[in-house]
């Protein structure tokens, strides 16, 4: 760091303190935005119906081999949103399926070999996983089904890694 | 004698969201409001925020990683280094569903200030503008970086952060930091 040049920049984020020393969370305005979050999260449920959708069409794109980069680019991406936003809104199960698809496909996105059957088949059960999620509302840790679900994944996820080998 | 008490005032202050999931766009929007932000713009992608950018003095940026054709991470080299960014030293919150060593580290390489790891909460959001507020940082120049001091607390990473570090190290462990760990890593 020899070469480093250190810039002490004006603090312009002073205007949003309110007086001196250590500054506390508004327990009322956290209050309200957890409410906001829950109200937002109302909808949750219809919405990510059009989610779905679209990864069903990413789906089939991949099964015949229609753009397919295209295709595991858009799942990718949707599997990612319903990751980091399932839990925020009470599915927590929709999350962990996102992310268990989004740990799949990452070494996947990375290799130019195509789709395995077996890949593919794994991508099938997780959009059926997201899709059985809300059609149930399976909220919070969605009870036995949604535990049931997610260990299914887990094998099926498992026994596809075994086939590619590290 | 009893430390003085401060509250945060985000109603002042003019916050641009980036990311291409309206949903979750409206989603921040909706907890922002709550904790008092009046001033919000939006933005669906790096190029119309850099635009918006151009004519909205926005005081903190909150930009999602994964976007096309730019991602997050262009975003933010280009608001950090670009000939025609209207403000370089914009405080940056990366909301992100990654939580990898590597992804974290490469945010903290392009210059962001603040991670914030997907599902969000609005406890979450509400901390990391505190800190923003709180913990100005330094900027460094050096001959590859521009950004926020990324060693602004020496701290020490938590255990579980040093052994993902070897992982990584080693081309292995993709598990997710927790939002402490990520913080470690940040200097927060």
């Amino acid at each position: 760091m020899a070469d480093a040049e250190f810039i002490q920049v004006p603090n312009t984020l002073r205007k949003a303190k309110m007086g001196s020393g250590p500054g506390k969370l508004d327990k009322n305005l956290l209050a309200n935005a957890e409410k906001a979050i829950e109200a937002f999260g109302e909808g949750f449920s219809d919405w990510i119906q059009d989610d779905i959708d679209e990864m069903e069409v990413a789906r089939l794109r991949l099964s015949q081999e229609e753009e397919p980069d295209r295709a595991l680019a858009d799942l990718y991406r949707i599997a990612l949103d319903l990751k980091g936003q399932g839990t925020s809104f009470g599915y927590n199960v929709v999350s962990a399926v996102g992310a268990s698809l989004t740990d799949f496909m990452d070494p996947i996105r990375e290799s130019d070999a195509p789709l395995s059957a077996l890949q593919l088949d794994v991508v099938t059960a997780h959009v059926g996983a997201i899709r059985a999620v809300i059609s149930e509302g399976l909220k919070d840790d969605g009870g036995a089904t949604g535990q049931a679900l997610l260990n299914g994944l887990a094998r099926i996820v498992a026994k596809a890694q075994a086939t590619a080998g590290p | 004698m009893s430390e003085p008490t401060s509250r945060y005032a985000l109603d002042n202050l003019n916050v641009l969201i980036l990311d291409d999931n309206r949903h979750m766009r409206g989603l921040v929007q909706s907890i922002l409001h709550s904790l008092g932000v009046k001033n919000i713009r939006e933005a669906a992608d790096a190029a119309a925020a850099f635009k918006e950018l151009q004519h909205f003095l926005a005081d903190v940026l909150i930009v999602d990683w994964h976007m096309e054709p730019l991602d997050g991470l262009d975003f933010v080299r280009l608001v950090r280094t670009a000939k025609d960014s209207a403000n370089p030293y914009v405080p940056i919150i990366m909301l992100t569903g990654y939580t990898e060593y590597r992804r974290v580290t490469d945010a903290r390489d392009a210059g962001v200030n603040e991670f914030l790891a997907k599902p969000i909460s609005a406890r979450a959001l509400y901390q990391r503008f505190a800190s923003i507020i709180d913990n100005p940082r330094p900027f460094i120049r050096t001959k590859n970086y521009f950004g926020p001091d990324r060693r602004r607390q020496n701290l020490g990473a938590p255990r579980g952060v040093q052994e993902r570090r070897k992982d990584a190290q080693e081309g292995g462990g993709s598990d997710g930091l927790s939002q402490s760990e990520v913080e470690s890593l940040l200097g927060g």
